[in-house]
């Protein structure tokens, strides 16, 4: 579960990455979601296709409660959700793949 | 010319919107009194009432929506407090580990008072007790001897 925004710099940094990570680990039932905070709905898609993101992506309410929910502090930050629903880890910035190839070695196994 | 059904009516309206718009008020006097409380994850040093940033914005909206739920403030500082820890809270809780920080400073000042007044204790007490020296007898003929030497050169 990533959170992101279009106006965030680092947001772009890790576009790439996770959209990677998502291509090579969906075909293991791997979910990816992003949801973008305090964002306009054309600007995050124009982000969308920029980055040629194609996982479930969406926007916040206007309230940001998905966001305030996760105790969210800033953007990017990434949970890593086991199967049963636990948030196992929490990146704050931009999310590497190092740290996803190791969390999900622990839950594909 | 307004007849008296016309004036009700505008007298009921009036009402309506002077009660509307205090009972508003009151509500977002509310919300800056814990908005006040809780620190803006995104900035330094500001509360979220201060701060105009996106985050903060978005708690006063949940802060505003919770009021309108009924919840007490002691519940939506509760419900900040589980998803981002007691770090959230501008003023520690007065309670468990907590109570250390409050009352430390007050502790420290006390036992800074005590120590320095037993310091002072002591001192007056060995002030009190320098030795009063007297001379012996051998050694009161010694200085006789010397006097009545020193007359007589």
């Amino acid at each position: 579960m990533n959170f992101w925004a279009s106006w965030c710099f680092s947001c772009r940094v890790e576009a790439h990455i996770l959209e990677q990570a998502y291509q090579d680990y969906r075909s293991q039932g791997v979910v990816f979601i992003g949801v973008a905070i305090n964002d306009e709905r054309e600007a995050a898609l124009e982000f969308i296709r920029k980055y040629g993101k194609t996982y479930l992506l969406g926007l916040d309410d206007k309230i940001g409660n998905i966001s305030l929910d996760y105790g969210i502090t800033a953007v990017p930050e990434t949970f890593f959700i086991d199967r049963s629903g636990t948030i196992r880890k929490k990146i704050l910035g931009p999310v590497d793949r190092p740290s996803m190839d190791t969390f999900l070695a622990t839950q594909l196994n | 010319m307004i007849n008296l059904k016309q004036y009700s009516i505008l007298l009921v309206t009036l009402f309506l919107s002077v009660s509307l718009f205090a009972a508003n008020d009151e509500l977002e006097n509310q919300v800056r009194e814990i908005a006040h409380k809780l620190r803006c994850p995104t900035c330094q040093g500001l509360s979220v009432k201060e701060s105009e940033a996106g985050l903060a914005v978005n708690m006063k909206a949940k802060i505003r929506s919770q009021l309108l739920e009924g919840k007490s403030e002691a519940e939506i500082l509760d419900f900040f407090i589980q998803r981002y820890g007691e770090w959230i809270l501008r003023s520690p809780t007065k309670s468990g580990f907590n109570m250390l920080l409050w009352f430390m400073p007050g502790v420290i000042i006390i036992f800074t008072i005590f120590i320095l007044y037993r310091a002072m204790k002591k001192k007056e007490y060995h002030a009190s007790e320098e030795p009063v020296t007297t001379l012996t007898a051998k050694e009161e003929a010694q200085i006789e001897k010397e006097l009545r030497k020193l007359e007589r050169d």
